[in-house]
């Protein structure tokens, strides 16, 4: 393989995984493959000269292609956001043209340029692992690209073309395989340089901590499906990801794997309050939390009297994956919980949800254990939920049209008008039948096939004055799990019903033996709690269950059979690179500074040991100072006189010309010939210098311009220096003297 | 050759600029997202920036170089100039380097740049020399003074551009342009049109031309007898052949001008000597150069290559701005203009024997090799 292709190859190396890490930042697995396709396409046609018109129909189906593509996706692309998107992937188009039309090297150059800004929109969009990997590539092979395409232009330079213009391989093939070598060193050496500087940038780059931005934010939202809101008010495609979110082992009483017999529903957050202002769903007011201080030995109970847990109470081990969250998903019903490190956790006992105290140090949680009970016994319900004994006010929902939309359902199925006033007030136990009844009533309604369930909300068009939950029921007719479940809860509470939306995850897929179900991102959902008495809530789901399923199902990766090796990576590029923020940024930089003062301390009590040692009666005595002094002393004085030695052989070699390649020969003219550079210094501190680049015979003219007798001397100095640095002549004493002596004349002349 | 401490400066240009920009953007995302992907980014860029200053800065001070001029060039024609480039560097050796010169010429005018063709070379290993040659070009007669080296490189990164200035002042002496003149149009415009045109006189010798007829004398060969004067005469007569003697040119060069004239017109007419003088030396024939109104005194008839460039010197460092205007110094014309005296004639003659012309500008154009 000659220079030449060997350029070309990296850069279409690079131009390759700068398209994956763009492909893998949105995802699309057919950008991915076509990037690949396009780099081996035309890596293996690169000697296949392409003629004018296939050029011309190739740049034409591209511009065309982008201009269609602006114009079709022109409605989702306009926002400010979409810019990037919109900008990659025109980049990527040209990319793959200019790497099928390479003439020149400032060709190679463009596509150094749009690899760089494919890089930089593909970490923009993503910081997964692959993507990560992708970056962490271009960045070290452009290293490489970016010299030798310098030096290739400038060989093209110096050779008479014009930089960057005329013929591309032989200015690279010009560089010789001494150059090559050499070039390979230094390439090398930026390539460690860079990554050394980059990697100490990154380190002391100023953070905030990353939790307190995007727990709530877009980007958490993509990395594990999961929000603490539910949000109506800009409906959007969701697109599945099989990013693992978590792991949760479930363990039987007897403390073994254990089988689940229906899907797990870990409830992450539970709403209960719909603002029409913000259309947006909220959790009520935590006024009666309790705060736990865990305890990694042991479990803490999330009431303030004990529990019996003989019977029926399994444990669910949670190890977070990504996106560490302060919201400690769990299976109904937890009844006591322990962080793997000391963490405080507030428990909600209303709604029966727990969460990390401070969503600072939440980054910082990789999991927990909590102890479950699925079928809880009345007493451990009314220790948990603490209800209180009044009955509470029959709820109420903000939204007519909903209210109307509810009450004509209501009459349809026979019940009576929850708007009429004239009926009497439930008590218990018949509110509470009521509310399971009117909820069935209401599920039933939302599943029934005239609603369909879709990720794609590319349609679900927002009217003015009109809520998306009305649009929804009466108008649309379709939508995704949080636009059913936000239906239900409003039909419910628009009939008096206590009802609530519970957002978190479920999960039907145990395919580890050692009973570890993989949570993805794909698997959240939300679903309805309706209540059903004093402690005790029913689900509800009226999302159509197999739609939701298959597409959770859809969303495990072929990957997974690679997990035993892609997640101890995946796991360090999270904690030490992606979420690297400011707290690890201290917890670093504190644990550096402490090597370094452990460091210092044991060189300081090694010191101080010896020199106790050294003193009489291990008392740090006279005797113990005087051995530290003399050491510093005479490693002070090996120095200086090293530095001497090192100045003195280097001026005596600059001034004999000598090269560095025949040291004996050297050696020898630099003893033999150290009068002549005594002479120098000689004439130098009589203001003589002797310029670097004339010879000595023509110093000795201009000596003579100013003292003859000294230029008569030195003359004679520079024969005998010249047969002994050329002539290889050998000096015994005698001569040696002789020559000293001549180099004392000089001296004198020069008074 | 004055040589003095090398100047160290670093520059941007569009690419490290574009590149700057790049970065500050990408910076300022970063502390907006909080992407630690885009912080990595960050910190490459950033880092390529320092590597593009220390990695070449580090090459810069291991450099040593030394110029090596001839010591004349000729106007109009590209003067190459040498350098000796020495990498003092043990472990890395220099890249992708470009030298250029900073001049000043006669004019006196600081920094006076003649275009160049920078000197570049891909690469020099540590402790190695090599030779890179760059192209000076220079369109005035002058003493040119180069007087500091510039090197400079973008290596590794092509991001920031190095320079570093080396002090080593060389002198050049331009010659005037010299063009080529017609051989045949020079002597027809010699012999015709010459207003002092003298009779040829030589002496007698073995040459080829004819020096005149003599009585026969004893020895003289048979084959020299020119029988039909003889036959017309009383007495043999011998053909006697003038001696073998190379031509001679005495260029007068009068630059004279009541207002002091066009100075290019004067460059013309420098120009002119210098192509005469030039075809003089080709033909073998003796030359010799005056300078009316100048102060340096006349270069006598010499041949060969040495004695043109003397010649040429001598118009080279000429300044038109003390050319003193006294007619007394006239080579016998009051015409008030620039042109050239040219003596031709062989070198038995004094000065003014032989053939004495007066050549114009109008003249230079015509007696160009190849005019029309």
């Amino acid at each position: 393989m000659t220079k030449d292709d060997g350029l070309r190859l990296r850069l279409t190396l690079l131009a390759v995984v700068a398209g994956l890490a763009f492909a893998l930042a949105f995802p699309s697995i057919p950008l991915a493959a076509s990037s690949v396709a396009v780099g081996v396409w035309s890596w293996r046609t690169r000697a296949t000269k392409m003629t004018l018109p296939t050029r011309r129909l190739v740049m034409g189906f591209c511009l065309v292609t982008i201009a269609g593509g602006v114009w079709l996706g022109w409605g989702q692309l306009a926002t400010l956001e979409a810019v990037p998107v919109l900008v990659g992937y025109v980049v990527l188009l040209l990319l793959w043209v200019r790497q099928f039309l390479r003439r020149t090297l400032g060709d190679e150059r463009q596509i150094l340029v749009m690899s760089g800004v494919l890089i930089v929109i593909a970490a923009l969009e993503s910081s997964d692992l692959l993507v990560g990997g992708c970056v962490l590539a271009c960045t070290l092979l452009a290293v490489s690209c970016t010299i030798r395409v310098h030096v290739a232009t400038h060989a093209q330079g110096a050779d008479g073309g014009r930089p960057g213009r005329g013929g591309f391989g032989a200015s690279v093939d010009a560089i010789g395989a001494h150059p090559e070598r050499d070039l390979r060193r230094t390439i090398f050496a930026s390539t460690i340089i860079a990554l050394g500087l980059t990697l100490a940038i990154f380190v002391f780059f100023p953070r905030s901590p990353i939790p307190s931005r995007s727990f709530l934010g877009a980007s958490h939202e993509r990395e594990s499906g999961f929000s603490e809101g539910i949000s109506l008010r800009e409906p959007r495609r969701i697109d599945l990801t099989d990013q693992e979110v978590m792991l949760v082992q479930w363990l039987g009483p007897d403390g073994k794997p254990a089988i689940l017999a229906e899907p797990l529903r870990l409830r992450g957050q539970v709403l209960e309050r719909y603002d029409p202002a913000t259309q947006q769903w909220h959790p009520r007011d935590r006024a009666r939390n309790l705060f736990l201080v865990t305890d990694p030995t042991s479990f803490t109970t999330l009431t303030q009297e004990p529990i019996d847990e003989r019977f029926n109470t399994y444990t669910q081990r949670v190890t977070l994956r990504s996106a560490p969250s302060p919201v400690i998903f769990s299976a109904w019903a937890p009844i006591a919980v322990r962080g793997i490190t000391s963490q405080v956790f507030v428990f909600d006992p209303r709604s029966a949800t727990l969460r990390a105290m401070d969503a600072e140090s939440a980054g910082d949680l990789p999991g927990y254990e909590l102890r479950v009970q699925p079928a809880p016994s009345p007493e451990t319900r009314r220790l948990l939920m603490r209800p209180s004994a009044a009955l509470p006010r029959r709820p109420s929902f903000p939204v007519a049209a909903v209210t109307n939309h509810a009450r004509q359902l209501l009459l349809a199925a026979g019940e009576p008008d929850p708007a009429d006033t004239s009926l009497p007030a439930l008590a218990a136990p018949e509110r509470w039948e009521r509310n399971e009844r009117i909820a069935g009533i209401f599920e039933r309604e939302l599943l029934r096939s005239t609603y369909e369930y879709t990720l794609d909300l590319d349609e679900f068009t927002l009217m003015e004055g009109r809520d998306p939950i009305d649009l929804f029921l009466t108008t649309h007719r379709f939508g995704h799990c949080e636009y059913f479940a936000s239906a239900l809860a409003a039909l419910c509470q628009a009939s008096g019903v206590d009802a609530r939306i519970v957002v978190g995850f479920v999960v039907d897929d145990q395919s580890a033996d050692d009973g570890t179900i993989v949570v993805r991102g794909a698997n959240a959902h939300a679903w309805v709690e309706v209540r059903t008495g004093d402690a005790h809530w029913k689900t509800f789901d009226p999302t159509p269950a197999a739609a939701a399923m298959s597409d959770a199902a859809r969303a495990s990766a072929w990957t997974d059979s690679f997990a035993w090796l892609t997640r101890p990576i995946e796991d360090l590029w999270r904690r030490q690179i992606a979420r690297f923020d400011a707290r690890a940024q201290t917890s670093l930089l504190s644990r550096g500074a402490e090597t370094l003062r452990e460091a210092a301390e044991s060189i300081i009590s090694t010191v101080v040991r010896t020199a106790v040692r050294s003193g009489s009666d291990g008392v740090f005595g006279l005797a113990a100072w005087a051995w530290i002094a003399s050491v510093l002393v005479s490693v002070g004085v090996a120095l200086a006189i090293a530095m001497i030695v090192v100045r003195r052989v280097r001026h005596r070699r600059l001034a004999l010309g000598l090269s560095r390649r025949d040291r004996a020969r050297a050696r020898a003219a630099m003893r033999d010939g150290a009068f002549y550079v005594d002479a120098l210094d000689a004439l130098a501190a009589a203001g003589l210098h002797r310029p670097a680049p004339i010879p000595p015979r023509a110093f000795v003219r201009r000596i003579a311009e100013r003292n003859e007798a000294a230029a008569h001397v030195f003359g004679t100095i520079v024969d005998r220096f010249y047969a002994v640095r050329f002539g290889a002549r050998r000096l015994d004493a005698s001569e040696r003297e002789s020559n000293a002596a001549l180099v004392d004349a000089l001296r004198l002349s020069l008074r | 050759m004055r040589v003095s401490a090398p100047r160290r400066r670093y520059h941007w240009h569009p690419p490290g600029v574009l590149f700057l920009l790049m970065t500050v953007l990408v910076g300022a995302a970063a502390i907006q997202r909080g992407e630690n992907l885009l912080v990595w980014i960050f910190a490459t860029a950033l880092s390529w920036i320092v590597v593009s200053g220390v990695v070449s800065g580090a090459m810069m001070m291991a450099l040593e170089v030394r110029r090596i001029v001839p010591p004349h060039a000729q106007a109009g024609t590209p003067m190459r100039v040498k350098y000796r480039v020495r990498s003092r560097g043990r472990v890395f050796g220099l890249f992708s380097l470009s030298i250029t010169e900073r001049t000043s010429g006669l004019s006196g005018l600081p920094g006076l740049s003649c275009p160049m063709e920078p000197a570049r070379f891909v690469h020099c290993g540590p402790g190695e020399s090599v030779i890179a040659e760059g192209t000076l070009r220079i369109d005035e007669r002058q003493r040119l003074l180069l007087t500091t080296i510039r090197c400079q490189a973008a290596f590794p990164f092509g991001l920031i551009l190095k320079s570093v200035e080396f002090t080593q002042e060389s002198a050049v002496i331009v010659h005037p342009r010299v063009v080529p003149i017609d051989d045949r149009m020079f002597r027809r415009a010699i012999a015709g049109t010459g207003p002092h045109a003298v009779r040829r006189v030589g002496r007698p010798g073995w040459g080829d031309d004819l020096h005149g007829l003599r009585e026969f004398r004893a020895g003289d060969p048979l084959r020299s007898v020119a029988w039909k004067r003889s036959a017309r005469a009383d007495g043999l007569l011998v053909i006697e052949r003038a001696a073998a003697t190379s031509t001679r040119m005495m260029l007068v060069l009068d630059l004279r001008h009541p207002d002091r004239g066009d100075p290019a017109r004067a460059e013309e007419a420098i120009s002119f000597a210098a192509s005469l003088l030039a075809h003089a030396e080709s033909h073998g024939w003796l030359f010799g150069l005056e300078i009316v109104g100048a102060e340096e005194a006349p270069v006598g008839l010499l041949r060969g290559r040495g004695h043109l460039i003397r010649c040429l010197d001598e118009l080279s460092v000429l300044d038109l701005s003390s050319i003193v205007d006294d007619h007394r110094t006239s080579a016998g014309s009051s015409s008030p203009a620039h042109r050239v005296w040219v003596t031709l004639g062989d070198a038995s003659l004094r000065r003014q024997s032989g053939w004495r012309t007066t050549l114009s500008l109008t003249d230079f154009a015509a007696l160009r090799k190849g005019a029309v």
